[in-house]
């Protein structure tokens, strides 16, 4: 039989294999990657279908006039932008017309009346489509006038245009506020449910006196750096798995070129995420061990609920002086700093002073935690309070 | 192998709670290729001591050798250790968890693969390897247990309760394993608070009352120590045996007695008083009766 008496070098990579192993397995963990997945996926295809879409209007139409209305309207609409094109449909009679809008086969039905024009919609009225033909009728029918009366309609309208521009550029408002929240929402789901997944499986350890056997064999602060590393390098997985996802529908989606500007601040939130993932994770460490059971990890961890509950309302809702402050306060930054990074100009100074800053707050917390964790985890009995932890 | 440099030897160990002393002062050794028993009732400090021993708990006072020099954690680490309140991760299956143990000891994947099968089978597991340990039945869940603590061949064994909760097979196959390793010269160290069953397997016993070792040594100089005890038997009344000068009588029924003779008196003479006055009373029985542990254990439980 094959002995080895002695302690076994770099125990903590077993250990972190063991984490990975069991985790990919666990259902909780699939479903909370899916979940993040899913609101990944639906924040981009949201934002394309808001902002980025093509609508196309059909416009039921019964005569020519009608349809070299329709095709007028389509060339002024190219020239204003290509994400709106208007066409046209033939029917027989009106009466054909009018069933296709009903039925929503056509948006709307125009149709030439004794005294002008007639737009006739379903059940509302589409503003856009409508303001396009009532542009399009009246410069149409003033030129016809025109000509009739022998008018010079270029000298009428000299010097009408209104040429409408944005200071700002393109107005991303929409866009920055649903990545802002996929952001939030991805730190906020991941740290919670990875967080009580390493205090669940310390307390598991605990309760289950199985880290006695453990510590018998391998030195415990091995142990709890092959949890923490274990569960950092998921995290860093799944936020790849992420990126993957949202990089994949923006190409299928032919938008890649529309995010771009998403691309820079994203990278800086992958490294907060890690940054203020690595500052928790031993505190959760802590948390298990302090449990008596799995039952005392909800009560024991609210402190850090309240953290991330924190800085998930803080990164979401704040903005200006406020969003500008917390963004350097660690853990909280994780939302707040890439939230910042997307909507508004930021020296680069900033964000590497915050992520410094969590790096910091990571090793004290670490300390602590792993301190915690050792006073703790041997324990029999009753729960330890925060008090009592911080005491000793 | 030097047999004797496997000693593990307990040295003065005391583990103070607050102004509460859970064990004080406890010495004893394990001899290796014996089965030493750890006796005492529940909170007597069996457990304490073990982790102790196993640096799961820093000691107040006292330290533990082993090969006549204070015990490593690689020493430790070459253990086999069973806890007293056991469980391995409930919702794992059983062959992947021993397999992470095993490795844990130094072995690589294959290697604690193909022990820990082979120990499970020989427990009748085998064909239950992929089960979650929380679907096994308390006993099997048992038998799993001492596979984790045997896996790497362990150089020493200490187990706390390893029998509680275990059927009369069970306990065989378990002590035939240990029987096993106990021959290639380890040490045994097993607590328990049932006296038959360390009464029938133990060369050496530890007794521990109220944090304190009471009695230890093997289990013929327990017996042996304390006042000799005689059973009594003869066609006519027994009582006048109380008459008798160093005599104590502990049970008297008819012609029938048990009898205890005084340190402090001399044997011989009384012995022979006794063996004279009895034949005149038909005398058919005088016999030297060895106390069973239950009387040790007793005897030195109620001071």
């Amino acid at each position: 039989m094959n002995t080895a008496h002695s302690t076994v070098k770099n125990a903590w990579q077993i250990v972190a294999t063991r984490e990975i192993m069991t985790k990919i397995k666990d259902k909780s963990f699939i479903f909370g990657t899916l979940f993040s997945l899913a609101i990944i996926v639906a924040s981009i295809l949201i934002s394309f279908f808001l902002n980025q879409g093509t609508t196309t209007y059909t416009v039921a139409t019964t005569d020519d006039r009608s349809v070299s209305m329709v095709n007028s309207a389509a060339t002024i609409q190219a020239e204003v932008d290509d994400e709106t094109e208007v066409e046209h449909q033939n029917f027989a009679s009106a009466a054909d017309a009018e069933a296709a809008v009903t039925e929503g086969d056509a948006d709307a039905y125009l149709h030439p009346t004794d005294d002008g024009w007639a737009l006739v919609f379903d059940s509302s009225i589409n503003r856009e489509l409508a303001t396009l033909l009532e542009q399009t009728v009246t410069s149409t029918v003033t030129a016809e006038n025109a000509a009739a009366q022998g008018v010079d309609l270029a000298a009428l309208s000299a010097g009408t245009t209104l040429q409408s521009s944005l200071l700002t550029g393109e107005d991303n408002s929409m866009m920055i506020y649903f990545a802002g929240f996929a952001f939030a929402m991805i730190f906020y789901m991941t740290t919670m449910l990875s967080g009580t997944a390493i205090a669940n499986s310390v307390v598991e350890e605990k309760q289950n006196r199985i880290v006695e056997i453990i510590a018998t064999a391998i030195p415990l602060p091995q142990l709890l750096a092959g949890k923490i590393v274990g569960n950092i390098l998921l995290a860093i997985g799944q936020v790849a798995l992420y990126a993957v996802a949202a990089l994949t529908v923006m190409n299928l989606t032919g938008t890649a070129d529309n995010f771009g500007w998403i691309l820079s601040s994203a990278g800086w939130f992958v490294a907060f995420y890690i940054a203020g993932f690595a500052a928790i994770a031993t505190v959760w460490a802590a948390v298990g061990a302090m449990s008596a059971r799995t039952e005392d990890v909800t009560s024991l961890s609210s402190p850090l609920t309240f953290i991330l509950v924190a800085a998930l309302f803080a990164g979401v809702y704040t903005e200006g002086l406020i969003l500008q402050i917390i963004s350097f306060i660690p853990i909280i930054s994780s939302i707040a700093m890439p939230v910042r990074l997307l909507s508004e100009e930021v020296p680069f100074w900033e964000p590497l002073l915050a992520l410094a800053l969590v790096l910091l707050a990571a090793w004290l917390l670490t300390v602590l935690g792993a301190r915690i964790y050792r006073n703790n985890i041997m324990r029999g009995g009753s729960s330890v309070s925060w008090k009592q932890a911080l005491k000793r | 192998m030097n047999a004797h440099t496997n000693c593990i030897e307990v040295a003065g160990l005391s583990k103070v709670y607050g102004e509460k002393p859970a064990v004080s002062n406890v010495s004893f050794t394990v001899q290796p290729g014996s089965m030493t028993g750890f006796l005492g009732a529940n909170g007597a400090g069996k457990t304490t001591t073990m982790r102790m021993m196993m640096g799961l708990l820093e000691p107040t006072a006292g330290q533990v050798l082993y090969r006549g020099r204070p015990m490593t954690a690689e020493d430790r680490a070459s253990f086999g250790y069973m806890p007293e309140e056991r469980g391995l991760y409930p919702k794992q299956p059983i062959l992947n968890q021993l397999i992470y143990l095993g490795q844990l000891r130094g072995l690589s994947a294959a290697e604690a693969r193909d022990i820990a099968t082979g120990h499970l089978t020989a427990l009748g597991l085998g064909d239950r390897l992929k089960d979650k340990l929380e679907s096994l039945s308390l006993g099997n869940q048992q038998r799993v247990q001492i596979v984790a603590s045997l896996l790497h061949n362990p150089t020493a064994l200490i187990l706390d309760e390893p029998f509680s909760g275990l059927d009369p097979k069970a306990v065989d196959t378990m002590v035939s394993m240990m029987h096993e390793l106990m021959r290639s010269g380890v040490p045994i160290l097993f607590s328990s608070h049932q006296l038959d069953l360390v009464d029938r397997l133990c060369d050496r016993i530890v007794i521990l009352h109220e944090g304190q070792v009471k009695a230890s040594g093997s289990a013929q100089e327990l017996r042996e120590s304390g006042a000799p005890r005689f059973r009594y038997a003869a066609g006519a009344d027994a009582g006048w045996l109380r008459e008798v000068p160093g005599v104590r009588v502990l049970d008297v029924e008819g012609t029938e007695a048990l009898l205890e003779i005084a340190p402090a008196a001399d044997l011989e003479s009384v012995r022979t008083t006794i063996l004279i006055e009895g034949m005149q009373r038909q005398m058919h029985e005088f016999a030297r009766v060895l106390p069973t542990l239950g009387d040790i254990y007793r005897g030195v439980t109620h001071q």
